[in-house]
């Protein structure tokens, strides 16, 4: 499914479901560039929490289905407010409000995606955006590392913008 | 290898050394270039190999968020090795994701292959490998290098090899020219010394010595042998040439006198004491049409025939005469001398003894010239002195300074001077008044050696009348070229020349007469044109005055008054169709501001059917029109013409109804026009006078302006045509013209494009 | 514009007293009624579009028929001064003329003469310049 989701040469991002599965994939990718701190607890899986309505659906499980980071397994889960401890990957959907609030309720060490440019501004890290009919991303490095997360430079190079 | 043992000993040594030590270094050379490629190929895997990872490596983030720029951007940090060629990166299912192309060519590379790698092709080596993201493979990045630097590593050692081979060489070329300076030049130098005596044979040679060893010895012997052939060499030479002098003396003494008489202009022949030809040159041999060997040893008499050119007779040879009287002895004039061959020449001759001091005569020498040129230019000049005397031009001639030295005939009687009076005098005592300083400026151009031709000017006899003459005046040479004179020759040309302006002056009467008389005519068409138009206004006034009279008392004129008024009304009307016609007539002389232009005559035609429709209603005409051309005019010259042609046919009708024929025939300029009727006819006295304006032959009884056919004609003459009729008087007449000026040649030649106009049905 | 008794003003220059008469018989019998000014020669013809002498005070007519054959001055020259002229600038013009010379039409084409009537040859063709005349007179002779 993956190798299928990068085979496209174009990815339709007017057509909700193709414009999901990119950003699905692309979320799993984000696991292999970030560098999370050492965890005491050693929790033997690696949660992709989705918060609020979910718009993968299906897709996102298949695509981290049998998925691993540095020998963990990777998981996916739908949550509500508060954020549970567990969550490393945060992806905030388009219908959560109050955004700052949420980051600031936040322990270190979690990855927060989101939609739009002004989910950068909300305090996010990674943010989705559309270009060119294109799925890109801009990453706020500066808020990833106040959460002692390290952004491998070369997802930073493919980022749309990064701000430091 | 036997080209190697004829080589001489300097060389052998030379190519002995260059051999060995060449092979060495070669061997060596080609060793360094070997181990250095072999090496360097590893080098070279190694380090692609890593370059290939890193790249690799790099891409993996570009590839996972599917960012082709990205990517083009890593691989185009290549750049900095000139010798990669191309990168592509392609998706894990083989699709291009990006590239990169060594300047601006668009990348090409081989497809993925399946396993990691380095392959090395002939010119390029290609490296492909996976790029893996967390143990997966998610593309391929394959590279392609040119082995151009292997090939610059190639050229540069085998270049420094060959630098020290040629180095070496020279080396070896100066070591071994110092050690044959003692054994090989020696031998070289006996060895040239011996081929050179006997080429040249000059036994003065001799061979330096170097050394005293075994070659000291060998130069010394064969510098005593040639000492000894010398001497005797010398000695034989010293007899060889005083002989050959003393031969050459007596020779050269004969061959002079004999190139002398042979090569002299005049002919000569010698004989012996018995009159036997001894010798005979080139001009004698020509003369009497003999050759050289047949004539050696004849008699002179065989071949010397000559006679008297008058009396015919034999004239004795002078040889016999020489020996009989033996002194020399001169020619009569007019012998002939009668060649081999009968031709006849005319010469001069004379003889004398051939004998020594003191001595009696031991032959005689004949010398004679062929006079013919002579001859003929003295019959030319006789000739030419008659015809000066004979001719009736005046032929002068005069020096320099104008000073008349001959004076003939015709001058005479030309000038009324005679010979006698004239020679010796100056040219300028004909000159006529006024005309003095000619004759000076004619001698200014002789002396430039100027020819001067048919200049037309005036002298004066000595009875003091002028007459006009024409001269030309050429310069006189002498022998040197040198213009020592002029002649004259002057030909009376006073009754040309009156001539001439009795011709000139009849023309300009003429042309005058003949501007007068365009002039009036041209003012009486103004006044023409201005009358009719003027004549006009009144008319019209007269008309529409008397319209409203009848218009307003029509009841109160009695039946005489309205036939009055009707009478106005009817000939102011005649009066006014009178003067618009007189006015298209004057209207057609005058030049016409617009330029002509392609008329469709089938258009006009119809336009002038149109103009006529109540005539021919009325009169129940039949009209046909066949095919018309096209022509170069202006419509509004065909419309009056065609009207008045067809209007007239309708007009002098006879008792049936009319029936009118337009057609053209012919082609090009000689395309003839008809209009023929079933009219009334004209007489044949009549034809001509109905073109003039206002000839009428019918009285009132048929209304007419008599300035249609006027018309006609003028139009007709105006593009250089003509018009006239032929007629059978009470049945029909034909109306025929021609327009060759108002022809287009390219309407004929098509001749496809005319339109067929619709027929006029009554 | 219009005359002080609410007719149409109608200026005629023209010398031939004839065609005036006609013109008036023509006018009278399109029943066209209207004040009719005569000017019989071209030197008054320019005192009047130049307001001089005793046209000093002359307004500008509804109609102005011009014969541009008059002694002394060229029917252009008066055409020249009246739309030179601010006050006669726009006067409609019909010019009468004997002459039905395309050369003449194209020398005054300049001055946009609202008609070109050639003097007819017949009473008939006459009459019809009265109907022409009230045809460019239109609403003026409503009043």
């Amino acid at each position: 499914m993956l190798a299928c989701l990068l085979c496209l040469p174009r990815v339709h991002a007017a057509e909700p479901p193709i414009e999901y599965q990119v950003k699905a994939a692309f979320l799993l990718n984000f696991t292999r560039f970030v560098d999370w701190p050492p965890t005491e607890n050693g929790d033997a899986t690696v949660s992709i929490c989705v918060l609020g309505d979910d718009p993968f659906g299906e897709t996102l499980d298949q695509v981290v289905a049998g998925e691993s980071r540095q020998g963990h397994k990777l998981a996916v889960r739908r949550i509500r407010r508060p954020v549970p401890p567990s969550c490393q990957v945060l992806y905030v959907s388009r219908t959560e409000r109050d955004l700052p609030a949420l980051f600031a309720s936040l322990p270190s060490g979690v990855l927060t995606v989101g939609e739009g440019e002004s989910f950068l501004r909300d305090g996010g890290m990674i943010a989705f955006v559309i270009e060119n009919r294109r799925v890109r991303f801009d990453v706020n490095q500066a808020t990833a590392m106040k959460a002692g997360l390290r952004i491998s430079s070369r997802l930073l190079n493919v980022a749309r913008s990064v701000q430091k | 290898m036997r080209a190697f043992r004829d080589l001489p000993i300097k060389q052998k040594l030379v190519a002995t050394f260059t051999v060995t030590i060449g092979t060495a270094l070669l061997l060596s050379g080609i060793s360094i270039v070997g181990l250095d490629s072999i090496l360097f190929r590893g080098y070279l895997q190694r380090d692609i190999s890593t370059l290939v990872r890193i790249v690799a490596d790099n891409s993996t983030a570009a590839i996972s968020f599917d960012d082709p720029n990205a990517a083009s951007e890593t691989l185009a940090a290549l750049r900095a090795r000139t010798h990669i060629v191309s990168a592509c990166i392609y998706r894990v299912d083989g699709t291009p994701f990006a590239g990169y192309a060594r300047g601006s060519a668009s990348p090409a590379c081989p497809p993925p292959a399946a396993a990691d790698g380095v392959r090395f092709t002939r010119h390029d080596l290609t490296a492909s490998r996976a790029i893996v993201l967390t143990g997966r493979r998610v593309g391929t990045l394959v590279l392609v290098y040119d082995l151009g630097e292997m090939a610059e590593r190639r050229n540069l050692y085998g270049g420094l090899v060959l630098a020290i081979l040629v180095a070496s060489a020279i080396i070896v070329f100066f070591v071994s020219s110092r050690l044959r300076a003692s054994i090989a030049t020696p031998v070289s130098q006996l060895a040239g010394a011996a081929l050179s005596v006997s080429r040249t044979r000059d036994y003065g040679i001799r061979v330096r010595k170097f050394a005293s060893d075994e070659l000291g010895l060998l130069v010394d012997a064969f510098n005593e042998m040639l000492s000894g052939i010398q001497s005797r060499d010398d000695e034989l030479k010293t007899v060889l040439l005083s002989r050959e002098a003393a031969l050459r003396g007596a020779q050269s003494a004969r061959d002079s006198l004999e190139t002398t008489l042979a090569s002299i202009g005049d002919a000569v022949i010698s004989t012996d004491i018995d009159g036997r030809i001894s010798f005979a040159n080139r001009v004698a041999l020509g003369l009497l049409r003999w050759s050289e060997p047949d004539i050696r040893g004849r008699r002179l008499d065989e071949v010397f025939h000559i006679v008297n050119e008058y009396t015919r007779e034999k004239v004795e040879s002078p040889v016999a005469k020489v020996l009989r009287e033996g002194a020399v002895v001169g020619m009569a004039n007019h012998t002939i001398l009668i060649a081999r061959d009968g031709t006849e020449i005319p010469i001069d001759d004379s003889g004398a003894p051939i004998r020594r001091e003191g001595e009696p005569a031991q032959g005689t020498v004949l010398v004679f010239r062929d006079v013919t040129a002579r001859r003929r230019a003295d019959e030319t000049s006789r000739m030419l002195a008659s015809i000066v005397q004979s001719s009736a031009d005046a032929i002068i001639a005069k020096d320099l300074n104008g000073i008349i030295k001959s004076w003939n005939p015709g001058a005479e009687h030309m000038f009324g001077y005679s010979a006698a009076e004239m020679i010796g005098r100056p040219i300028w005592t004909i000159a006529a008044p006024g005309h003095e300083d000619e004759m000076p400026r004619i001698l200014a151009r002789i002396r430039g050696g100027e020819k001067i031709e048919s200049f037309h000017t005036v002298r004066r006899r000595k009875d003091g009348r002028i007459i006009n003459v024409a001269l030309t005046v050429s310069p006189l040479y002498d022998a040197l070229g040198r213009v020592v004179g002029a002649s004259k020759i002057a030909r009376d040309i006073t009754d040309q020349v009156e001539a001439a302006e009795r011709l000139a002056k009849l023309n300009a009467d003429l042309r005058q007469s003949n501007e007068d008389l365009k002039r009036s005519n041209e003012d009486l068409e103004r006044f023409a044109f201005v009358a009719s138009h003027d004549l006009q206004e009144p008319l019209r006034m007269i008309t529409v005055y008397s319209e409203l009279l009848v218009k307003t008392y029509a009841g109160t004129l009695d039946s005489q008054g309205e036939v009055f008024v009707d009478n106005i009304i009817g000939g102011t009307q005649r009066m006014r169709n009178l003067l618009a016609d007189l006015l298209a007539y004057t209207e057609l002389g005058a030049r016409s501001e617009q330029p002509a232009g392609n008329v469709d005559l089938n258009a006009i035609l119809r336009m002038v059917l149109e103009n006529l429709k109540v005539a021919i209603a009325d009169s129940h005409a039949e009209i046909s029109v066949g095919d018309l051309p096209a022509v170069e005019a202006h419509s509004a010259h065909l419309i009056p013409l065609f009207q008045n042609l067809i209007g007239n046919a309708i007009k002098y009708r006879g008792s049936k109804a009319p029936v009118i024929g337009v057609s053209a025939s012919g082609s090009g300029a000689d395309t003839r026009f008809a209009v023929e009727d079933n009219g009334i006819g004209i007489e044949p006295e009549y034809r001509e006078k109905i073109f003039v304006a206002f000839k009428r032959l019918h009285g009132k009884t048929i209304p007419g302006t008599g300035i249609g056919l006027a018309i006609c004609q003028r139009v007709v003459e105006r593009y250089g045509g003509k018009i006239w009729v032929e007629s059978a008087p009470g049945r029909a007449s034909t109306f025929l013209f021609t327009l060759p000026g108002a022809i287009c040649p390219a309407a004929n030649a098509a001749g496809g494009t005319r339109i067929r106009p619709e027929q006029e049905q009554e | 514009m219009t005359a002080a008794n609410g007719k149409a003003h109608v200026l005629v220059v023209e010398d031939n007293p004839a065609d005036v008469e006609l013109l008036r018989y023509a006018l009278g019998g399109a029943g066209v009624d209207c004040e009719l000014t005569v000017i019989d020669n071209g030197g008054d013809a320019l005192a009047f579009f130049e307001q001089r002498g005793v046209y000093a005070n002359s307004t500008p007519p509804d109609l102005a028929i011009l014969d541009l054959n008059l002694p002394r001055y060229d029917g252009i020259e008066i055409l020249e001064a009246m739309r030179a002229s601010r006050k006669f600038a726009d006067v409609a013009v019909a010019v009468l003329s004997s002459s039905s010379s395309p050369r003449e039409r194209a020398r005054i084409e300049a001055f946009h003469i609202a008609r070109y009537i050639t003097k007819p040859p017949n009473l008939d063709e006459y009459m019809r310049i009265g109907f022409v005349v009230k045809e460019m007179l239109g609403e003026k002779l409503a009043s």
